[in-house]
C-alpha cells in the first residue's frame, strides 16, 4: 500500500481530481447561496474561487497543475459564448429598438470605466506599470491582456485585474442596482456586461433573461471599444 | 445535440480562424457569436432545434468561468499594500462604472424608448 501523500501526488497529476473539485466547489457554493437565502455576497463564482484558491495554496499545488484538469471545464466557455447568439437573436427586436441609448451609454460607460480606474490608481500612488495593467480591466481577460501588453503594462496582471473586476461585479451589481432602484432590466444587464465582461454576463443571466441579453451586448461591444479607447486615453494623458 | 455542437464549435472555429488570420483584438468565440447571430437573423428556423443545447450551456455559464477565475492565485502580491490598493481601485471603479452606465442608459431610454412590460422589473 502506498502512503497517503504519494496517492495524493498521483491523483494531483490526473485531470480527474481538478475537474471533480471544480464542480464540487460550485455545488457547495450553490448550496451556501441557498442557505444564505440568496445573499449577494454568496455569489457562487466568488465562493468557488475562494475555496479552490485556498485549497491550492494550502496543498502547494500550482495553478498550472490545477488548470491541466480544470481546462476541460474552461474549454466549454468557447461554444457557450457562441451560444449567446441565440438569446440575442430572440430578443433582437428589443435590442434594436434601444440601439441609440445603448451606443451612447456604451461610449460614456467605457470611457468612465477606464478613466475612473486610471484616475483612482494614480491618486493612490500606484506604479505606472500597474496603472497600465489595470486600465483595460472591463474588457474580457484575453482582450485586456492584449491591450495592457500594447501600452506597456503586464499581461498577466491585466488578466488578474479583469477577473477580479468580473467577480466584484457579480457580487455587488444586484444589491447596488436594487438599492438605487434601477428597474430597467436593459440598463442593469448592459451596465454589468459592459463593466464586468463574461463573469458579469453569467451573473446577469442568473438574474433575468433580458438582463443577460443586454449584458452580452455590453460585453461584446465594450471589449472592442476598450481596445480602441485605452491607448487613446494614455496618449491623451501624456 | 450533436448537430447543435457542430454548429457551435464550427462557429467558434471560424471565429478563431478570423481572429488569428486578421490579428483581430476580439476573441474568436465573440466573433463566432456575432457570425452565428447573423445566420440566425436570416435563418430563424435554426433557432428552435438549437435551443435545448444552448439553454443548458448558458445555464452553466458561471461554472465555466471558475477555472479562469482561480488564476487569481498566480497574483502572489495580492496581499501586499499595492495589491490591496489595486483591489480597492477595482472595487471603486467597477461601482462607479456600473452605476454611471445604468444611469446614463436610463436617462436616454426614458426619453426615447421607455421599457415595456417585459423589460421592467416590478
Amino acid at each position: 500500500m502506498n502512503n497517503l501523500y504519494e496517492t495524493f501526488v498521483y491523483l494531483a497529476d490526473t485531470p480527474l481530481l481538478w475537474l471533480w473539485l471544480t464542480l464540487a466547489c460550485y455545488q457547495v457554493a450553490l448550496w451556501l447561496q441557498r442557505l444564505s437565502g440568496g445573499a449577494a455576497w454568496a455569489n457562487p463564482v466568488a465562493i468557488s474561487t475562494v475555496i479552490l484558491g485556498i485549497s491550492l495554496l494550502v496543498s502547494g499545488v500550482s495553478y498550472e497543475q490545477y488548470f491541466s484538469g480544470a481546462q476541460f471545464i474552461h474549454f466549454l466557455l468557447g461554444p457557450t459564448i457562441v451560444a449567446l447568439a441565440l438569446p440575442l437573436t430572440v430578443h433582437w427586436r428589443s435590442v434594436k429598438r434601444a440601439i441609440l441609448p445603448l451606443l451612447l451609454s456604451l461610449l460614456a460607460g467605457s470611457a468612465i470605466s477606464i478613466v475612473c480606474a486610471v484616475g483612482l490608481a494614480y491618486l493612490f500612488g500606484l506604479d505606472e506599470v500597474l496603472i497600465k495593467s489595470l486600465a483595460p480591466k472591463s474588457a474580457t481577460a484575453p482582450i485586456a491582456m492584449g491591450i495592457a501588453d500594447s501600452i506597456g503594462g503586464i499581461a498577466s496582471l491585466a488578466a488578474v485585474s479583469a477577473v477580479i473586476t468580473g467577480v466584484i461585479g457579480a457580487v455587488i451589481a444586484t444589491p447596488l442596482l436594487n438599492h438605487l432602484q434601477f428597474q430597467d432590466w436593459r440598463a442593469r444587464g448592459f451596465a454589468v456586461g459592459l463593466n464586468c465582461h463574461g463573469i458579469g454576463t453569467a451573473h446577469a443571466y442568473t438574474i433575468h433573461p433580458i438582463a443577460g441579453v443586454y449584458a452580452t451586448v455590453g460585453m461584446a461591444l465594450n471589449g472592442m471599444l476598450t481596445a480602441v479607447l485605452t491607448p487613446l486615453i494614455f496618449l491623451f494623458l501624456k | 445535440m450533436i448537430n447543435a455542437l457542430i454548429v457551435l464549435f464550427g462557429f467558434q472555429l471560424l471565429g478563431t480562424l478570423l481572429e488569428r488570420y486578421f490579428a483581430l483584438p476580439v476573441p474568436g468565440p465573440v466573433i463566432g457569436m456575432a457570425l452565428l447571430f447573423g445566420l440566425f437573423l436570416v435563418r430563424r428556423s435554426l433557432i428552435a432545434p438549437m435551443k435545448p443545447t444552448t439553454d443548458v450551456l448558458i445555464q452553466y455559464l458561471p461554472v465555466l468561468f471558475i477555472p479562469a477565475a482561480t488564476g487569481i492565485i498566480t497574483f502572489s502580491d495580492l496581499l501586499s499594500v499595492d495589491g490591496l490598493l489595486l483591489v480597492l481601485v477595482l472595487i471603486l471603479s467597477t461601482l462607479i462604472g456600473i452605476v454611471s452606465t445604468a444611469w446614463i442608459f436610463c436617462k436616454l431610454a426614458r426619453r426615447w424608448v421607455p421599457p415595456n412590460e417585459e423589460e421592467r422589473s416590478s
